[in-house]
This record gives C-alpha cells, structure tokens and sequence, in this order.
C-alpha cells in the first residue's frame, strides 16, 4: 500500500517554522496545501482516478462508437440492407486487414476483452499495455463496422480496463491499487458501452472482482457512473431500445416464460458447444491460418448477410424491432440460429469483438419466436385483458418475451445470473417484469450449468492455456468450516480453581499434552502438561491453576467460522476452543491444525472424486 | 521471504535488510508526490482536451446521422408517391435507424406499412408513437383507420374520437373535421345510422360556410337516413352559393323523395338551368311536375279543377288497370263459381264506378272523390306488384297516392 508522504513540503516547511509564520501562509499556499494533502492520501488518489478513469473510459467510447458508425456507413453504405457484393466482400476484406493487424502488430487484442481483463487483474498485476487500448480499438471497430456479428460491449471494458492500467502505472499506484483500477475501469467501459451503470458494476463484481468489498465498490460506481454521463452527454440519453411496456396479466403466462428460459438455455448451450467444440481446432491450424480465418470467418457471415442482413453487425436496430412485434416467429427463429451461427464463426476466428450484444441478440430472438408463437396459438386473449384492464391500447407481449429472452440467454451464456436479472430491469425500467426474468434467467442458467459445467470465459481461458479464478466455481465452492474440522473436547479441559496437583492427576492418563481452562466468563486460557510438571517440581502443587495462567487468553472461534479464520487465529496455538455463538462459556469442541488439515485433504479428494471422467 | 524480511508495501520487493524503507521506491520518493500532482493534473488538461475533440466529433457525428436520416427520408417519400410502398418502408425503416427518436419518421413508415398491408408492425409502431404522445391526432387517425381496415367497430371509435379531441399541430379545426367526416363515413358502412346521425349534427354545427361542405354532410345525412336535415344542409349550402349545381340536385333529389315535388320541380329545374344532370334526374323532374298536374289533392286548387283531376286520375288508372288484365292474360269478369283476382276485383269496382265518372255528379256528391282517388290508389299499387313498375302518369298516381296515405286517405 503506498503510504502517504509523512508531511508535504510546505507541511514540512511550516513545521520547521515558529506557529506565526504558519499563521502567515498565503491563501495560494493554504489551497495548494490542502490539494496536495488530498491528492496524495491513498483513497482519495482512487476515488478521484476512478473518476478520471471513467471520464476516459466514456470519451473512448464515443469516440469507438462513432468510428464503428463510420466504418459501417463508408464500407457497407448507409442502407440497412447493403447490396449483396458489398455484404460478400467487405467482411472477407476486412477480415484479411484484421488478421494482419492483429498477428503483426496487436495479438493480444484476440478475444472479446473480458478474459484478457481479468488476466491482466490476476496475473499481470493489473497490467494492459496501452497498445492493447489502441489495437483493439482499431481492430474491434474494423470488425464490427464491417459487419462481424461481434458486439462493441467487451472491447469497451477492455480498453476501459487499459486506459485504468496505464494512469494507475503512470501514477505509480502500489501493486495491489493497479489490480483493482483495471476492473474500474473495465466497469466504465461496459457502463458506457451498455448505457447500464448497474448492470456494469454487478457484472464486474460478479465475473471480474468476484468479491463485494466497501472500497472497490466505491470507486466501480464512480468509475461507471462517471462514464455514462460522457456517454449521455455526447449520445443521447436514448436507450439502446425502446422497451414496450409490461405488465403480467394472467399467471399462465408465466409457464410461456419458463418455456422461454428452457429454450433460451438450450440455444446458449449450442452456442456455448459451437465455441467449445471449433476455437481449440481452428487454434490448433497452422499458424498461417490464422491470417485468413477472419477473412474466411467474414465470407461465411457474408453469405448468410446477404439473405439475412440482420445478424450483421451488433444489431442493436434489429433487437429494437423485434421487441416492436416487426417480425414473425419464423423469421424470428431464423435470426436466432443465424445468429448463432455467425456469432461463432466470428468469434472462433479470432476476430477481435465482444459477445455481449450477440447474446442479447440471440436471446431477443428466441424470447421473441417463443412469445408470438405462444401469443398466436394459446394465448390469444391475452392483449385483449389487458387493453379491457388498462382501459388503453397495449402492444403484443412478443416485447416483453424478447426482453426476458436476453435476460435468458445472458444468463445462458455469461452464467452471471445477477448481472442478467439486473440487466433487464435496467433496460426496461419497470420492475413488474422482475419475476418472469427471474424464472427464465434461473432455468436458462440451470440447463446451462448442467448441460455445460464450465461457463464459457473460463472455458476459453483454459483453451488458452491459463487458469483464470473461476467466479462461478468459487461461488458454488463449499466452504470448510470450523464445525467440519472440530472435535470434542473430551477430558482436554481443566477448571482453574483445582489444585496443579489434581490437574496433573487428571490429565496423568491423557495422551494430549495441550488442555484448556475456563478462567473466567467466556474467557479461555490454555497450559501444557509441561507448565504443570514445572510448577509441580517447583513445590507449587497446592497452587491454583489459574495462578499459572498469566493475562493471556486464547483465542475463540465459532462453528460456523471458516477455516481460515481458524487458520488465522491459530498462530502458535496447539488447538483452539470451539464455543457457542450466544455462551461463549460453552464449550462445542476444540480445533487443532491437523484438524483443518485434515479437512482440507478431505475436502480436496472429494473434489478429485466429482471431477469429471 | 522469510521471518523477519519486510516487503515494499509500493513496489512488493522485499526491503533488504538495514533499509528502513524500500531503495528502490524512495529514490523516486520526493519527486513522486510532486509528479502525482503533476500526472493528475495533466491528466485533467488532457481530459479538457478530449473532450473538445469529442464534442466536435459527436457533433459531427449527429450532423451525419441527421442527414442520412432526412436523405432516407425523402427516398421513401418518393417511393410512397410513386406507390412503391415495399421500396418506401425500406428507406423510411432505415431514416428510422438514424433518427430513432423521430416521430415524423416513424409516422410516415408505419403509413408505408399500412400501404403496403403490413398492419401488425404498422400497429406496433403507431402504438410506440400513442404512447409517447397518447393524444396526438394524427396517430390516433392512423390507428382508428387501422381498426376500420380490421372492422373492429369499438377501436376505431375510441380512436377516431381521441382525433377528434386530440392535439393537431396544423389546422386543428379543419383536421377534427375532417376525422369526423371519415367517422361519419365508416359508421354509415358499418350501417350505424343512428351513431351516424349523432356525429353528422355535431358535424354540421361546427362546419364553415362553405358550400361544397354543407353539401357534402347533406349527401352524408341523406345516406344515414335523415333527408329532413339533408335537405336543411343542402338549403343552407345553396344559400352561401346559389347556383351549387351538386347542391341543387341534392336539394332536389332529397325533396322528391320526401314528397315535396314543389320544391323538387325548382330545385332541379335550376339545376338543369345550372348544367347537364342525368336522366334519373330529369325523369325525376318530369315525374314531379307530373305530380303537380295531376295531383286533385293540392289544397290550393279550385273545386272544380279537383275534380277534373280526381276524374283525370280514374281514367288513367282505369287505363292502366285494362293494359295489366291484357297483359295477365286475364278476363275483367271472372268465371262463375271461380273466386276473382285482385286485378279482377278492381276491375268489378272500376265498372260500378265508371257510370259516376261525371264532373257533375262529383259536384253534387262529393264524398265520391274519396271512392275514386282509393280506387285509383289501389289500382296503381296492385299494377305495380303484378304488371311492374309503373312510369309517367301512373307512377305519378302512384308517387300521390303514397303520398296522402293511399286509399286510407
């Protein structure tokens, strides 16, 4: 941690000088002084360069989403069906441009950004070269301008998360403060990009930090609600759709959105099998393969453009007309597979992009094939109760389907399942729809987990060799506790009043060589049968034992405690007392380092023993 | 590292031993604060800076999208006029994309999706514009046209009536009566005549004076079932213009058919003074002055013109009577033992008749008039049923006798 410097000059200064000179500091000189008191404590540095990170980070944004445009409006034309010669070769091309781009100059822009981040958070200390910033800027904006069915969110918190790394070196933060700028600034970048502050800020705890801390927390927020006022103020308040309105009319409708959550888990897992089953072997082609992968990956997705234009690009516009009732289910199914497919292509290419969009894309697809097939063969009624409740005219519910359809997928996919409850209530602004996404979010994320046990960023993290903290397993993880690892305290514990002899006497027989005495009211103390041999041979046999004790107490741990509480509280203990939680008094067992040790151990061949094959 | 060796809590090298702090970081130590300082204040000229360059970006960027918006725009425009309505939906849908928050844009291609008989996303996006602007004339027009198009009745009143009362940005009286009129015109398909009435008499009281409106909601009322007060429009139309000949041929028609033959004969024979009219016109001319010669009912005519008149009608009647027992193949006399026709018995009343037909026993007995005029009533109303329609004379009989109640009279 850097400590602050022990006076600033000026402190330092005044401190040498009589109390009058003090009193005689110019108002410059006081305001310099309290500027550089307050930039130089440790937590105000963080705070305001959490600040300044998202100013950044949301400036870049702009900047990236206005290139993207660009790139789109000059490569594919302005149409949103670009002519079919174009929609073939623009991808391809680019592609090639890509590859070069990135094998010669950027390789470590591959990817969509989110692993990268937390590489750099555990295991370069925080560190992403700015190039990185730069190259995927360029790259991800070539890729997606150009039609790759890739999304702007994960290149936005890479470069967040580089643009953080690089003031926090620059500022010379300590180790410690530069692993936790990069996730700042990676909240910032998706906060921007999403135009979601909450849904930054969960996601970042949920799959990058994995952990809630006070502090980190702090300068997350400010970091993502920093950016998304640059964003706002350059972009428009606009959200990225305009969410119909919802209101749940009849609990039948709730089973048709668990439908929504099977089917969207189902399509997140053959797209989760896609990536898994093609990226290690296109990986595993020769190394000049690599040059024409995105090339080949943008003829594919340019054949399938030119019959289906929609799943070009993010497709921001085209998740904004499904939820607007514009397509039927067949069309809406098509684009669902499509875009799976494309998604895929694009991304086990090695085509620099992020799948955040595709997600969404893919699951409002699905919500929204689901929704009208069920609103035109079973529930039929529906729009009718409600226009006779509200008294108004509603639109189809095939908007709110498609809405819970992203939440779904997201949670398929991304397996954070927070950050997708979160994300929908976010972008529809109305909490009624919170219980038909949590119902399919919790199906979609259960087939997912159980069809696919490995989420996909730490699936592409161990196809890339590295072995990244998985913050799902860590969450499922069972935690050892002091109650899996204590035994009973037996005859281990000796009263204070009785005499050195009549403990001697007890403990004659015992094998352990540690005992335990309550000395006062939930106070204990602990003595070897060495200290009570000693006082013995020294004639104090009459003596109380807690003559003996001393002021030290040892340390108490509770059942439900962790090991590692255990563990940090044991210090040069032989054992630890175990008492209830409300009678500090009573005695529930006693722990020992081989006890945890134990446990561990155990702990561990069980896991050997669920591992899979 | 072992007991006793201390790490840099900066950099995380260990602090060899004799160092109360760490060699490598406390080197840099005194001007590290300075250059902190010196860092984050760079960083916000930096920020200063690209934030300028942002703007001007964005700034340009919003130009760019605001142009291929309107460029899009008026592509779809032109391809609506040229009635090219899947090529106009097209390149409104992408000015949409550029200019997401335009209402005028979204408007005009949830049009084209009508045009092009896309209803649901026509409905899906008016129903985006109605609920940001729930009182906005021009959406609630498109939906209630909607709902005309899916004949949902209860719909389209809601919606044309939220026009009707809704805000319009241009010409707001002129626009509510235009959606009235549209109203109006859907609940006389739907035959909601009454409904129909109701919305034209709010119509009428709000129209200007002009003509060819009162004319129009005159042809309205006459198609809703209320010639009283077409007729009362068509008046007040010809009062603003008196040589309306779309008004006098209403006027005219509307009072032939209510009975009012006098003030037919003038208004059509002005409208013929005014302009060609069809023949229905000028046979309905013909037929009303026809009306008004033969008719023995006028309270304005002499006693003894009455009854040539009565007497005139008798003839004609009888005449006609005659032609349609020919025509039946039917003898005036039925044979014995044999129930007579209907035709036969008028033709038994008409022969005990024929002996008084003389104005003078008229003059002496006039309760006779009443006997021949219900003759001649049944006559021209039993003809008409057997031998067809009648023309000239006898539909004026015919056109008379409805007229005063028929042989009830």
């Amino acid at each position: 941690v850097i400590e602050p410097p022990e006076k600033p000059p000026d402190m330092a200064a005044a401190g040498a000088a009589p109390a009058p000179a003090a009193a005689a500091v110019s108002p410059a000189g006081w305001l310099g002084a309290k500027t550089r008191a307050l930039l130089t404590g440790e937590e105000q540095i963080f705070l305001l360069l959490s600040v300044i990170i998202g100013l950044f980070s949301g400036l870049l944004f702009v900047c990236f989403h206005i290139s993207i445009e660009w790139i789109r409006i000059n490569l594919l034309s302005s149409a949103l069906a670009p002519s079919p010669l174009r929609v073939i070769l623009v991808p391809a091309i680019a592609g090639l441009v890509i590859a070069y781009l990135v094998m010669r100059f950027f390789p470590r822009v591959r990817g969509s950004g989110v692993n990268q981040t937390k590489s750099a958070v555990y295991i370069y200390d925080g560190y992403i070269p700015f190039s990185t910033v730069i190259g995927k800027f360029i790259t991800c904006a070539l890729a997606i301008g150009s039609g790759q069915s890739l999304g702007p969110e994960d290149p936005a918190l890479q470069m967040g998360a580089g643009v953080a790394s690089t003031l926090g070196r620059r500022l010379r933060l300590s180790r410690e403060k530069l692993r936790l700028v990069a996730p700042v600034g990676a909240a910032a970048g998706l906060a921007a990009a999403f135009n979601t502050p909450i849904t930054a800020v969960l996601f970042i705890i949920e799959e990058v930090i994995g952990k809630w801390s006070a502090g980190v927390l702090g300068a997350v927020v400010l970091g993502a609600v920093s950016s998304v006022v640059v964003e706002r103020l350059f972009l428009g308040e606009a959200p990225l759709f305009r969410v119909p309105p919802y209101h749940l009319v009849h609990p039948g409708e709730l089973v048709a959105y668990a439908v929504v959550g099977i089917v969207g888990g189902l399509a997140s897992l053959l797209f989760v099998k896609l990536v898994a089953f093609a990226r290690p072997r296109l990986k595993a082609l020769p190394r000049w393969t690599q040059y024409v992968q995105p090339a080949a990956a943008g003829l594919i997705l340019g054949v399938i453009g030119v019959w289906l234009p929609q799943v070009l690009g993010a497709g921001y516009e085209v998740m904004d007309q499904a939820m607007h009732d514009q397509y039927a289910w067949r069309m809406l199914a098509l684009l669902a597979i499509f875009k799976i497919l494309a998604t895929g292509v694009s991304f086990v290419s090695g085509t620099p992009g992020g799948m955040f969009a595709p997600t969404i894309f893919m699951g409002a697809m699905v919500g929204g094939a689901v929704g009208d097939i069920e609103r035109r063969f079973f529930f039929t009624h529906i729009p009718g109760v409600v226009e006779h409740l509200l008294g108004a005219p509603t639109p189809s519910t095939v908007g709110a389907f498609a809405l819970v359809g992203m939440g779904a997928m997201f949670a398929g996919i991304m397996r954070a399942p927070m950050t997708s409850v979160f994300m929908i209530l976010e972008l529809s602004g109305n909490y009624s729809i919170i219980i038909p996404v949590m119902i399919s979010n919790t199906i979609a994320y259960l087939i997912s987990r159980k069809y696919q046990p490995t989420p996909i960023f730490d699936l592409l993290s161990r196809q890339d060799g590295l072995d990244l903290p998985s913050m799902e397993e860590e969450r499922e993880q069972a935690e050892q506790r002091v109650e899996d690892a204590l035994h009973s305290p037996g005859k281990t514990v000796l009263d204070s009043e009785d005499t050195v002899t009549d403990a001697l006497k007890q403990v004659e027989e015992l094998p352990d060589q540690f005992y335990l005495v309550l000395r006062d009211e939930g106070e204990w103390s602990g003595i070897s049968r060495d200290a009570l041999k000693r006082a013995a041979s020294e004639e104090k046999g009459a003596q109380r034992v807690r003559a003996l004790l001393g002021d030290t107490t040892l340390p108490i741990v509770h059942p439900d405690q962790t090991l590692e509480v255990a563990l940090r509280r044991m210090g040069d203990w032989p054992l630890l007392p175990v008492v209830h939680r409300a009678n500090f008094s009573q005695l529930v067992g006693v722990i020992t380092l081989n006890d945890i040790l134990k446990t561990y151990h155990k702990a561990r061949q069980r896991d050997n023993d669920n591992l899979p094959g | 590292m072992s007991e006793g060796e201390q790490a840099c809590p900066r950099c995380g090298r260990v602090i060899p031993e004799g160092h109360s702090e760490c060699p490598y970081c406390a080197k840099a130590h005194s001007w590290w604060t300075v250059q902190r300082e010196t860092l984050l204040l760079a960083s916000v000229a930096v920020l200063v800076v690209l934030f300028a360059i942002t703007g001007v970006a964005a700034n340009l960027y919003h130009a760019k999208q605001k142009a291929l918006a309107q460029e899009w725009f008026v592509r779809g425009e032109q391809a609506l006029n040229a009635d090219q309505a899947e090529k106009a939906l097209e390149d409104f849908r992408t000015s949409l994309a550029y200019a997401p928050g335009n209402d005028v844009y979204r408007l005009r291609l949830a049009q084209a999706l009508m045009a092009a008989h896309r209803t649901d996303e026509a409905r899906s996006h008016l129903l985006t514009l109605w609920r940001e602007e729930p009182g906005d004339g021009t959406v609630n027009l498109e939906l209630a046209r909607l709902a005309v198009d899916e004949n949902d009745m209860p719909d389209a009143l809601s919606y044309f009536h939220n026009a009707i009362y809704g805000v319009w940005s241009r010409n707001p009286e002129e626009q509510r009566r235009q959606v009235r009129l549209e109203l109006c015109k859907f609940l006389i398909r739907q035959n909601a005549k009454t409904q129909a009435q109701s919305e034209l008499i709010a119509l009428a009281g709000e129209l200007p004076d002009i003509a060819s409106q009162r004319t129009l909601v005159a042809g309205l009322f006459r198609e809703a079932g209320d010639p009283a007060r077409a007729l009362d429009e068509y008046r007040k139309a010809l009062k603003i213009d008196r040589r309306s000949e779309e008004a006098l041929l209403g006027a005219g028609e509307v009072a032939y058919q209510t009975g009012d033959y006098a003030a037919a004969v003038t208004y059509l024979e002005r409208a013929m003074g005014s302009g060609s009219v069809p023949p229905r016109v000028r046979e309905e001319l013909k037929t009303a002055r026809l009306v008004l010669s033969l008719d023995p009912y006028n309270p304005r005519l002499l006693r003894a013109e009455a009854d040539r008149r009565v007497l005139s009608a008798f003839q004609i009647a009888s005449a006609r009577l005659d032609g349609c027992l020919k025509s039946r193949g039917l003898n005036p006399q039925p044979p014995p033992n044999q129930q007579p026709s209907a035709l036969q018995s008028l033709a038994q009343q008409e022969r005990k008749l024929q002996p008084r037909a003389h104005l003078y026993v008229l003059s002496r007995n006039p309760d006779l008039r009443l006997n021949f005029m219900d003759l001649v009533s049944n006559v021209e109303e039993t003809t008409e049923k057997q031998c067809g329609e009648p023309s000239g004379d006898d539909l004026a009989l015919l056109l008379i006798s409805r007229l005063h109640g028929g042989s009830k009279q």
